[in-house]
């Protein structure tokens, strides 16, 4: 089957999330949580392949890795209607199951020395289909496991599947209080370098961003995870759907991604989706039109990273966003929408290059009702995330300065001789801050050109 | 005395004092003064001779026309009609005879007065013998001529002229009856506006089934004069004239087509005969009678028009009014019936999705799995054979079962991909000089000794589908059509490669995180190949299409549903600039210029130094291109020619970087 495209789920919310993501998948494809597919799905024109694939009684199996250094939130899988989705084989949970601690240190090293066992699940699913496209990591960034062993499967994988991409989900802590896990600002730099360097793609789902449209778009006082979680599902099979239903155009992950992303290291994307919807609550969008949703979108309050559109007296741009809409939607509807838009002046974009919103259609599931006649959801790619980037670098500064906790990190292998991973990590999220700064400039086309000439 | 050699005068043209030179019309050769005639009387009797002399005229013209075996019946019968006004002139100078055994005192002038209607006519049908004769008109033709002639003020003569044109035009409705309510041509000597299209194809040909219809003889007596039906069966020879060939195979002769009948006329009568050669063509395995799926009765309603187009023979006066309302109502039944027929029948809108899943690519994933599947086949071949044609087919059908679309693209059977390498001839290579031009150097500095690569003359460029259209459906897809979804799947097909080697190349380079030129060069280019596929899959195709089906659902006629077909392929067409040749140069060169820029960037992949000066050559010949597509597509914009552009126009400079940047997408 060509394109496969592999899910690996890191840690207590890559695990999480991933387990919303495949309710939600199964839901769309009419697959029973056994994995049996629904008598009234069988004629669907859909692709089920790309994300599942078929055993020998017909079952469709996810193509996901569950890994975890502790057992609970995989154990709490196991014990729900969809346990027997999974293929048994694929979930990993490490033996001694005492976790990574919160630590990335600890999350690293343990990555490295259960690499092996890890790489044979990789290895083994990769074999199985016929043209893998690439991965799909779901983590957290502030936690141990997550952003620690996350941080050493993404360099170990950009090397073993150097042609294959690699796309992660990656949730970001709150940084407007105090934090939870009080080395979260060091597992978040420590993580942010390899997303840049290893991943080629990163959605951004920032926690604060998520607890604020979870309160104020669903009118929740106190949103759960289990709400949280499914924004981002939503976000991942909103991002996919193109790919599961196909049409004309964006039909694989390299078409999205390539047409988002110009530079290697402007990799980051932020995303929204509209109109939300809760299970009990109905939602105050009532009337949904091209115009209506693709307005929405360019909203802040929908989007699902907070991100400042000014800072040290530069204004922020899209540098390129794609809309995927989905449902019944007349062509011509989409060319008013744009054209309402670039009057308006609603979206502002790089001066250096050429850039428009994309448009991709997308058909909806034909299992799931909605209210909705038209549902978006927008992946761009907006230099104010270095904001994002900035407000954990702030945190970051502060602990270091004391080298608060830095000792729990000394313990292990990687910083057992000297801090310099810190100061590498954090100097690598100043040149992708400084990056995507300066793609808000005209003469981005020569950034970094200029700077080697001068060196050398 | 007088009077007796003028009334032979009048009969023969000549009498025996008044010898005139047969081949002199204007007798100047008259006996200058005869003694017992009066000069004036001599003038009279020059004028009855004249008269004579158009009489024998007329009369000789006649009896050519009885005696030659290929005058065809148009001309046949107007030598009837014209042999009953000799024979009322005949009768007439009979009765002056008459007149003068009893009276011998009645002068010339009795005569000349008697006969004045003859002199005034005659010369006109002269004239009109003349004209018909010197330029060989037939069928047809002949009743765009007399009608001509009826066009006159004075009564007499418009009136026999009518007569005239009365008589043919009883041919010619009948060869309307024909074709109206049996759809054949009943025209032996190739005198009708509509014959056969002998130019048809031979997959055509061979459906085409010459049938011989008892009806004929039937119809052709039906509103014959005895004695006419003799003459015609005289000329009638041994072999059946109707023949009732394949569909589309009528075409409209506009030689023989009357001035006087609307061009739309005739296309509908066209169209009606087509349709009943759908009707009742039976196909070997299709041994239905389409006739049965509507209740009318068509033997009933054949009745009626055959009636009502009797009566319009009947009247002197031709009423085209009434003709138009007999077509139209035969019109509008015919076509509701092959509306039934073709749209709940033959679904054709299933027919139309499985074209759109072809030519149109609508299963984007189906396409870009084959795309990379045959990337490098189509790339390094130059010329087709069967075994490479086989194997991309197989090729093709393999991704169509891995993507589980044999349920959806069920008339896999009926397309083949055909690689079409003829129409590759010095016009093509000239286009992609520039290219050349870049991969030379390219060559001259990296050593590399292949041949001068020319992207129009490999496969990609020259892929095509072959649709094997069963009938009923050809009677929707001409070959015209055939050619003009080629058009398109041509230029489909191309973007959808060059926009996979965009993104192989993104994969390539996607480990360099380092900010280069030729991100930047590759960005601009799959900018513009992204939109431009946009544009042409959502905003042309999807849009036009949805429309077709949705007025080929609320129509409820078939001549506009293929009229609305027609419409939909020119829309495209148009739309996607294949009919602005400079537009659509430079959009070829565009193409060429990204698959040269790849495949250059792909060699270079290993030894990692993209030469700057090659980059940048490729940048500024990307630039001039869509300067240059950009400024023609302004203006065209401006004259509001495309009411479609201004989307491809908005999506290409939505941030206005080609506006501030003078039409280039950036400095290389």
């Amino acid at each position: 089957m060509p394109s496969e495209i592999i899910t690996l789920q890191l840690g207590q919310c890559g695990n999480q999330i991933g387990m919303e993501f495949w309710k939600q998948l199964c839901a769309e494809h009419g697959i029973s949580p056994e994995g049996k597919l629904e008598p009234f799905a069988t004629e669907g024109s859909d692709r089920k392949d790309v994300f599942f694939y078929q055993a020998d009684d017909q079952h469709y199996i996810p193509r996901s890795v569950l890994l975890d250094l502790e057992p609970r939130v995989i154990d709490g899988i196991m014990k729900s209607p969809y346990k027997h989705l999974y293929n048994p084989e694929n979930v990993y949970i490490s033996k001694d199951g005492g976790g990574a601690g919160n630590n990335w240190a600890q999350g690293y090293h343990q990555g490295d020395k259960l690499s092996e066992e890890i790489f044979d699940i990789i290895d083994r699913e990769a074999d199985n289909g016929d043209s893998l496209e690439g991965f799909v990591l779901c983590h957290s960034i502030a936690g141990g496991t997550g952003s620690g062993m996350g941080s050493n499967i993404l360099e170990k994988l950009n090397d073993r599947f150097p042609k294959k991409l690699i796309q992660t989900y990656s949730v970001f802590p709150m940084t407007n209080e105090v934090a939870d896990v009080v080395v979260q600002p060091y597992n978040s730099v420590l993580t942010l370098k390899r997303l840049a360097e290893n991943a080629d793609c990163t959605v951004v789902l920032d926690n604060t961003a998520l607890n604020r449209i979870a309160t104020e778009r669903l009118k929740k006082t106190t949103p759960t995870f289990a709400e949280l979680n499914q924004l981002v599902s939503t976000i991942m099979s909103g991002s996919t759907s193109t790919l599961r239903y196909p049409g004309y155009m964006n039909n694989d992950l390299i078409s999205l991604i390539s047409s988002l992303i110009p530079t290697p290291r402007l990799h980051f994307l932020i995303s929204a989706y509209t109109p939300l919807t809760s299970d009990n609550t109905e939602s105050e969008v009532r009337k949904t039109t091209v115009l209506d949703v693709m307005r929405r979108l360019l909203q802040p309050k929908n989007v699902m990273v907070t991100t400042a559109s000014r800072d040290k007296n530069l204004t922020h741009c899209y540098v390129s966003i794609l809309n995927i809409i989905q449902g019944e939607v007349d062509p011509s509807e989409v060319h008013k929408s744009l054209m309402r838009i670039r009057e308006r002046k609603l979206a502002e974009f790089i001066p250096w290059g050429p850039a428009s919103i994309q448009v991709a259609l997308s058909k909806k599931s034909p299992y799931i009702t909605t209210q909705h006649r038209v549902s978006g959801l927008m992946l761009a790619n907006h230099t104010g995330i270095s904001s994002l980037f900035d407000r954990i670098c702030d945190h970051y500064d502060k602990l270091i300065k004391r080298e608060a906790f830095v000792e729990n990190f000394r313990r292990l292998p990687k910083f057992k001789e000297n801090l310099d991973e810190f100061n590498d990590s954090r100097e690598a999220v100043q040149g992708l801050m400084d990056e995507y700064r300066a793609a808000t400039r005209k003469d981005y086309i020569n950034f970094g050109n200029s700077e080697t000439t001068q060196a050398e | 005395m007088a009077l007796h050699e003028a009334l032979i005068a009048l009969q023969t043209g000549c009498s025996g004092l008044l010898t005139l030179k047969q081949d002199d019309p204007y007798f100047k050769k008259r006996l200058p003064t005869i003694p017992y005639v009066h000069q004036g009387e001599l003038e009279i009797l020059d004028r009855l001779t004249q008269l004579g002399q158009h009489y024998r005229t007329l009369d000789e013209y006649i009896q050519n026309i009885f005696k030659d075996k290929k005058s065809g019946l148009y001309i046949l019968s107007f030598a009837f009609e014209l042999r009953s006004i000799l024979q009322t002139y005949l009768n007439c100078l009979k009765q002056l005879e008459h007149e003068c055994l009893i009276d011998t005192s009645l002068t010339l002038s009795h005569l000349l007065i008697s006969l004045t209607d003859y002199n005034l006519l005659f010369p006109s049908l002269v004239s009109l013998i003349n004209k018909l004769q010197t330029n060989g008109y037939r069928g047809c033709q002949i009743l765009d001529i007399i009608r001509r002639y009826t066009l006159d003020g004075n009564i007499i003569l418009s009136s026999t002229m009518k007569k005239l044109l009365c008589s043919c035009h009883k041919i010619f409705i009948k060869q309307i009856t024909s074709i109206l309510t049996r759809g054949q041509i009943y025209d032996e000597y190739d005198e009708f506006f509509i014959g056969l299209n002998n130019n048809i194809n031979i997959e055509a040909m061979g459906m085409t089934t010459p049938s011989i219809s008892r009806m004929t003889s039937t119809i052709t007596s039906r509103s014959h004069s005895p004695d006419r039906d003799k003459q015609f069966n005289l000329q009638m020879p041994q072999q059946n004239p109707t023949i009732t060939p394949g569909y589309s195979q009528y075409q409209l002769i506009p030689d023989m087509l009357p001035s006087y009948i609307p061009l739309q006329l005739a296309d509908k009568i066209l169209f009606i005969g087509e349709s009943w050669l759908i009707l009742k063509t039976n196909d070997e395995d299709n041994d239905k009678n389409f006739l049965s799926i509507n209740s009318i009765d068509y033997d009933e309603q054949n009745h009626r028009v055959q009636q009502q187009l009797y009566a319009l023979t009947l009247s002197d006066d031709f009423n085209i009014f009434e003709l138009e309302r007999i077509i139209e109502y035969t019109r509008i039944d015919l076509s509701l019936t092959l509306r039934n027929l073709f749209v709940d029948r033959f679904h054709l809108c299933n027919e139309l999705e499985q074209i759109r899943g072809f030519y149109l690519i609508e299963h984007g994933e189906l396409f870009s799995l084959f795309v990379n599947r045959t990337n490098q086949l189509l790339l390094n071949i130059k010329k087709s054979t069967n075994a490479i044609e086989n194997d991309i087919n197989e090729i093709f059908k393999q991704c169509l079962n891995d993507l589980h679309l044999e349920t959806i693209l069920t008339n896999v059977d009926k397309f083949k991909f055909k690689l079409n390498f003829s129409h590759n001839d010095n016009s093509t290579q000239e286009t992609s000089t520039g290219c050349r031009r870049l991969l030379s150097r390219v060559q001259g500095i990296s050593d590399n000794s292949n041949n001068s690569f020319d992207f129009w003359s490999c496969g990609w460029a020259n892929l095509s589908i072959q649709y094997n259209v069963k009938y009923p459906m050809k009677a929707f897809f001409s070959e015209n059509s055939k050619q003009r979804y080629n058009d398109i799947f041509h230029l489909l097909i191309i973007l959808r490669y060059v926009q996979n080697e965009l993104n192989n190349l993104w994969l390539i380079l996607k480990n360099q995180h380092k900010n280069s030129l030729i991100l930047h060069l590759r960005n601009a280019m799959s900018f513009f190949i992204n939109n431009f596929q946009y544009y042409i899959q959502i905003d042309v195709l999807e849009y036009k299409y949805q429309q077709l089906i949705r007025s080929i659902l609320s129509s409820t006629d078939f001549q506009k549903i293929k009229y609305l077909h027609e419409v939909f392929l020119s829309d495209i067409q148009q739309h996607s600039f294949m009919l602005l040749a400079t537009a659509y140069q430079s959009i070829r060169n565009i193409l060429s210029i990204c698959v040269s820029f790849c495949l250059t960037a792909k060699q270079q992949e290993n030894n990692n130094n993209f030469d700057e000066n090659i980059l940048r050559q490729f940048g500024r010949d990307f630039n001039d291109e869509i300067r240059l597509l950009f400024g023609i597509l302004g203006m065209v914009q401006k004259h509001n020619a495309l009411p479609h552009l201004g989307v491809f126009l908005t999506r290409l400079d939505f941030n206005r970087f080609l506006t501030n940047n003078n039409g280039s997408f950036g400095e290389f």
